[in-house]
């Protein structure tokens, strides 16, 4: 396996403008699992977030002009990435109401006494509970709340990311956790 | 045993081991190759494989020879050749213009028009008759007018979507 190459973004992004193809895999490397989290959380859907991923990673490649010097390349990566997401989600949603999936009635996660527990199936269907949960959000709640979460931006960066101030930003995450606890809390086991 | 509460995940509470288990299974690395191949052809344009530059190349120089075709085709039909004029072109003649005795145009009376059709939508822009404005037009001053609530139903003209007017009716109270 590479050692993975120690130059900073900054450094590699340089390379990268002029043809380095190294560099490109080093930097891909590097925040690929970051970027896929993201967007599978905003999509909960394994091929669309690898789209979102790819889309993203273009076109914040080809369009460092608006980059350079704002921010780090992480959060204008996640930025564009998170968009890139949302746009795939919206078009799917238009191709296919049932899209985001609908939560059953039955409780996803409960442990059959009959059956061995199967840790592996559980976290699947919990994994599809968070994505059902997450689709209720508005879109702007839902992107704040990702970029935070599961995107590890601080406050200042996903304020940055989203043209917004902090306290817009505290106010979105009060309201996505708020809502996010009532709809999991239907979910919760008797 | 106790599955985790997914409202802790809410509040950001959960655990980072329990956390990371909850994340989605990474992609293959076929995968992730494929999307790094697409990256590099979009990013670094030397990564593209000599066959598809071929391609590519191929495929623009086939465009500009259409367009050159195009063009000579175009200017050919727009300029015949001057040494060999065509009949009709050479014996056209200027024609004389209808209207040239007359000092003031004729216009129709009303005995010569009638009008068959009318479009609905023209119903209120068909001037018919005297204008209707034929002297000083007095306007309302600002003491004069208050404006309150706007009738039900009231609309902005579609095409002025985008600058902020308020519409009086012919009609309308002066209060409104």
């Amino acid at each position: 396996m590479p050692r993975p190459d120690p130059a900073t973004d900054d450094e590699l992004v340089g390379r990268i403008a002029r043809g380095d193809a190294l560099a490109l895999d080093a930097l891909f490397v590097r925040h690929r699992e970051l970027a896929y989290r993201v967007a599978y959380r905003l999509l909960g859907h394994d091929a669309d977030a690898l789209d979102a991923v790819q889309d993203g990673f273009v076109n914040a490649l080809t369009h460092l002009g608006r980059f350079r010097g704002q921010s780090s390349f992480k959060t204008w990566l996640l930025k564009i990435v998170s968009n890139a997401a949302l746009d795939i989600g919206r078009v799917r949603q238009r191709q296919d109401a049932r899209y985001v999936g609908t939560p059953s009635d039955e409780c996803p996660w409960v442990a059959d006494d009959d059956a061995p527990a199967d840790a592996g199936l559980e976290r699947a269907d919990l994994r599809v509970v968070l994505a059902d949960a997450l689709a209720k959000l508005p879109a702007a709640q839902r992107q704040t709340f990702v970029l935070h979460v599961d995107g590890e931006l601080s406050y200042r960066e996903v304020a940055d990311v989203l043209g917004i101030s902090i306290g817009t930003v505290m106010s979105r995450l009060f309201y996505a956790r708020q809502r996010l606890k009532s709809f999991l809390a239907e979910y919760v086991c008797p | 045993m106790t599955p985790p509460d997914p409202a802790r995940y809410a509040d950001g509470s959960l655990d980072p081991t329990t956390r990371r288990a909850l994340d989605p299974a990474p992609p293959t690395r076929a995968e992730w190759k494929r999307v790094s191949d697409h990256i590099a052809l979009r990013v670094l344009p030397c990564a593209r494989p000599a066959g598809q530059r071929g391609r590519r190349i191929a495929a623009a120089l086939a465009l500009a020879a259409c367009a050159v075709f195009a063009i000579l085709v175009w200017e050919g039909r727009k300029a015949p050749a001057p040494s060999n004029p065509t009949p009709e072109l050479a014996a056209a003649q200027p024609r004389p213009d209808p209207l040239a005795e007359f000092a003031v145009l004729p216009v129709a009376s009303d005995d010569e028009m009638r009008i068959a059709t009318l479009r609905g939508d023209w119903g209120t822009g068909l001037v018919v008759g005297l204008h209707p404005l034929e002297g000083e037009l007095q306007l309302a001053t600002a003491g004069e007018v208050t404006v309150g609530r706007a009738p039900v139903g009231m609309a902005t003209p579609p095409d002025f979507d985008d600058e902020p007017m308020v519409l009086g009716f012919l009609g309308a109270r002066a209060s409104e």
